[in-house]
This record gives structure tokens, sequence and C-alpha cells, in this order.
């Protein structure tokens, strides 16, 4: 199903039909010959055709640079297209779980308040939160298991715990499509493996996510649909068929090392020591 | 040694126009200097002030009323200094250090070419407390409480704003209205507050407080009560040191407010040394701080 072919400018161009059960399912969010960029003449991403369908748990792959953040970004609202054509449904049923290293941990606040940030489009005109936002905002922290941390200074707690407090930000506005924008950067394998659990449980309920990651063999084991980005789309399907070696060496630039073995995909880096030496 | 007094100098109606106008300027800059110095942009408050002078020169020369002339260009200037912001190829720092600098010499040139108005400015350089009129009184109180109504109504959007500029117009907070709400909310701090504090230290009535309040509390609502309570009080007493010392009273006020700061600052290392843990833990100043000098 996925056809390779050359693409723009001689590059490899892997994309992958949607499976037959995600065209019956309604769409989300179209993107049509997006491009978008940060003013000036550099565009971020060229010339974007994907579609994001109801319950599909999509991760994005691609190095620094190659747009995946304002891929985010175009489906939030926060980036603008300068060209093409981006459709969406239900934008105000969005929720966005930004990167870590993006937050500033020294800000006064605790973990229950960021929670409880989510909750402000509710009432965004009443200095304080409500009964009914509290008990929301205690509902979903006892879900992620971070009720305890509620009076504890976001500073204090481990990356694994920030993340489940930003999470729950996102889960208390009770959302229809997930943003996480590298929610498995920065934190231990035992807590990334739960993170990624906690995401399918979400998406086992309906709810729509999509993720930026760089973890390639973390894509590969828990994600059902991969889309590989370097400024436009190089690939796109179900891992199987997108972890190649080609879709990846022109995803990232790099020569890259695909096993299969027993249904599973393992993805290397070739040192560069015994590439020159061959 | 003068005669400390807490009640002789009430009999004086300047003085106690002074202590309420000192009183009301350190509570708003205080309440306002949160979101500035977590917005890391404790230079506005210096930059602002200064803009500001260039409009009350001009407003002077064009016999505009000062509130409504100084006002007008300090709003014009945190727009200014806020959208060059958001361009983002142009830092706070240097947007403010532009537009703010470019507005105080034009009123320092017209200044000198007209020559004749010098000793009025020098009042709103460094702050004339005791010449404050019942005028400039109302004016303060009200924007006093209007910016704390703003503040009040906008609180969550702010918070919003200030912690998570990026995410926050995905969460319906409306950041081109918040971002105007605050320029016109700081050009107003600053406009009432000059005449009393000073265009040379509104910066420290703004960022002092805030910091002192951070030092001694992880919570945002705490952090902004103290720094409000503490700008109040340091205000307060701030013009019974000017009276019994005889020392200008923008200064006193400052001075006092730095003393509290040495003695947070140094409890707050002490404390971590006997606790054992790092320094740089029990500072949670980050790059807050940074950009003031």
């Amino acid at each position: 199903m996925t056809a390779i072919a050359g693409g723009e400018r001689g590059a490899l161009h892997a994309r992958g039909r949607s499976e037959p059960w995600l065209e019956d399912r309604e769409t989300l969010v179209r993107f049509e010959q997006v491009s978008a960029g940060y003013g000036g003449s550099i565009q971020a991403v060229r010339n974007l055709t994907l579609s994001v369908h109801e319950g599909q748990f999509m991760g994005i792959l691609g190095p620094s640079g190659s747009g995946k953040t304002t891929l985010l970004r175009l489906i939030l609202g926060t980036v603008h297209p300068t060209s093409g054509r981006l459709e969406m449904t239900g934008r105000e049923q969005i929720a966005y779980v930004p990167q870590l290293e993006t937050v500033d941990w020294n800000f006064p606040v605790t973990a229950e308040e960021v929670v409880l940030m989510g909750r402000w489009a509710n009432r965004p005109y009443v200095p304080w939160a409500s009964s009914e936002d509290r008990e929301e905002a205690q509902r979903i922290m006892k879900r992620l298991g971070i009720e305890d941390l509620g009076r504890r200074h976001i500073r204090e707690l481990s990356g694994g715990q920030q993340q489940r407090v930003f999470l729950a930000r996102a889960l208390v506005s009770r959302p229809r499509m997930l943003l996480l924008d590298e929610p498995t950067s920065g934190i231990d394998i035992r807590t990334r493996d739960e993170v990624l659990h906690l995401l399918h449980e979400l998406n086992h309920e309906g709810i729509t996510i999509v993720m930026t990651t760089h973890d390639l063999n973390s894509a590969a084991a828990h994600l059902p649909w991969l889309v590989c980005l370097r400024q436009r789309i190089i690939a796109e399907g179900p891992p199987e068929r997108v972890m190649t070696r080609d879709a990846l060496g022109a995803t990232y630039g790099a020569e890259i090392v695909v096993l299969h073995h027993e249904g599973m995909v393992f993805v290397g880096e070739r040192p560069h020591v015994g590439h020159d030496d061959a | 040694m003068p005669d400390i007094s807490f009640s002789e100098p009430l009999q004086y109606e300047f003085f106690k126009n002074a202590l309420i106008a000192a009183t009301l300027s350190g509570a708003v800059c205080g309440l306002i200097g949160v979101y500035v110095v977590l917005r890391k942009m404790s230079y506005i408050g210096h930059g602002l002030s200064h803009a500001i002078f260039g409009g009350a020169v001009v407003s002077f020369v064009a016999s505009v009323n000062f509130y409504i002339g100084a006002g007008l260009w300090g709003f014009l200037s945190a727009l200014l200094i806020n959208l060059t912001t958001r361009k983002r190829q142009i830092s706070a720092d240097v947007a403010i250090g532009v537009v703010t600098t470019a507005s105080f010499a034009l009123g320092v040139a017209i200044i000198s070419r007209e020559g004749r108005f010098s000793r009025n400015f020098e009042a709103a350089l460094f702050g004339n407390v005791l010449g404050v009129t019942s005028t400039d009184l109302y004016i303060l109180g009200a924007v006093t409480i209007g910016v704390a109504a703003l503040v009040a109504v906008l609180y969550k959007q702010l918070l919003f704003m200030t912690f998570d500029p990026e995410v926050a117009p995905a969460y319906g907070v409306r950041t081109g209205w918040v971002d105007t709400a605050f320029a016109l909310i700081l050009a107003a701090v600053v406009v009432a507050t000059m005449r009393i504090l000073g265009v040379t230290l509104i910066a420290a009535a703004l960022v002092i407080p805030p910091i002192t309040g951070r030092l001694l509390t992880n919570s945002f609502s705490r952090m902004m009560a103290i720094s409000t309570v503490m700008g109040a009080l340091t205000g307060f007493l701030g013009i019974y040191i000017s009276y019994w010392w005889d020392i200008a009273s923008g200064a006193a006020i400052v001075l006092l407010q730095a003393a509290v700061f040495l003695v947070v600052i140094s409890w707050t290392l002490l404390r971590a040394r006997i606790l054992g843990r790092p320094a740089a833990e029990a500072l949670p100043l980050g790059s807050e701080v940074a950009a003031f000098d």
C-alpha cells in the first residue's frame, strides 16, 4: 500500500493511503497543500497534505527544525498557513501539551494552579476557580496519579510528574483532540512507557491524539500511525511500512539501520567510523 | 537624631496627601509589578517612565493636560513595545531601549531648546510627593481602583499569558486584547505615580516588591498579595522617613524597599545554608531580574 516514488527535487517520497477504517471516521483536520512559516521567505512546512481522523493516534517524526511543532501550531491555530487550505472541525475542543523544555520552572505556580488553567476558558473573567473546576481538576489528577501533588511548586516535581501535570491541564478541558509536543523527551524509560500507555488509554476512550517525538523506537513500538516530516511529508502509514531505511534516511538525512523482528521494528544509527572505513 | 513621631506630621495637609499618594503608588506598583517581573520585562518600568517624560514635555509645550498627553503617549509607547516584541525578531529589552530612549531624548531636546521650565521637570524626574494636589490624589485613587478591578477581571488571562504565552491562545485567551489591556494598565500606573515616585525611581517600585514576594512564596496569588502589601507599607513608611530625615520621598521609599529586599534575600540564603540546600535552588529568580540593573 505504501508507494515509494521520486518526489520533489529528486527526494524520496513515500506516502501511505489511509487505512480503510480511517475513511469511515470523521475528518477533524485536513491539510491541503499547506505551507507556513514565521515571517520572511523561510518556510517551516511546505505543501503539506494530511488528514487527521477522529480516534486516530498519530505520531509525527522528524529531525529538529523539520516543522513538527509548526504542524501542531497550525492545528492549534496559533500559526496560520501562508498558502494552501486548512480545514478544521471543533478547534475549540483541542488541548495542547507543550514541550517541557519551554516551561518556565521558576514561575510561581503550584501543580493544581497549572491544571486549573485548563478550565479557564469556561469562566475567563471570574478570578477564582469554581468548585466544579476544582472537582474536575482533582478527578483528572487522581486519574493521572498526581492528586497528592496539587500544592507542590512545579519545579519540585519529577519529569514524569511534570509531564502529567501538563497532561492533566489539557484533559480538564475535556478535549476531543490532544496535541502533544515531544511528551517523551527528557523523561526516563519507565516514565515514558507510562505516559505512552496513558495516551493509549485516552485514545481508546475516544480522544484523537497527535504527538511529535524524536524517539524512533518508542514510536515504532507504541504509535499506530506515523508521519515522517522534513518540511514536507516524506512518508505516512503504520510503523511497519513507514519505518524503512529509505524513508527514515530521507527524513533524517542520515543512514539509519532498520531491523524487523517478530512483527517489531527496531531502529538504530550506523556508526560513523564503520561507515567511513567501509 | 530626628524627632520620630507618627502623629506630629499628620497636622500638615501636604503630609496627609503625600502619605495617601505614596501608599497607593506603592500598592499599585507592587500589584502590577508582579506581571512586569514575571514577564521578564523589568526594564519596561524604567523605559516607559522615560518615554512618558517625553510625552509630558510635549503635552506641556502643546498646552495639553499632563494626564491626557502623557497617558496617551505612554499607552502608545507600551503598545509599540508589545508590537515590536511580538514580531520576535527584536527582543523586549532592545524594543524598550529604542522606543523609550528616543521618546526621552525628544523631551530633553525640547527642554534644552525652550529652557524655561526645567525646574518643573526636575520634579517629574525625581518625584515630588510633597507637592501632590487633590487632583493628583483623585486621579491616583481612580487609577488604583481601575487597575485593581481590571487585574481582578483579567486575572486568569493575565496569569496564563504570563506563564505560557505560546499556549494561552489555545485555551481561549484573547492574547491581543489582554496585551493591549496590560499596556493600558502599565501606562496608567506609570503616569499616575510619576509625580510621586519620579521617572527614575518607578522602575524600582515596580520590581523590588514583586521580587521580594517571589523569594517568600511559590504561589502566584500569595506573591501578588505580598508585593502589593509591601509596596503599600514601604510607601507609607517611606514618607515618614522622608519627613524625619529630610530626604527625597521617592528615594526614601525605594531605599526602604531595597532594605527589605536585602533582609529577605539574606534570610533566604541563610535558611538555605542551614537546610543544606544549594543557593541557586533557594533563589527562584531565574532571569526575571536579569534585565533590571
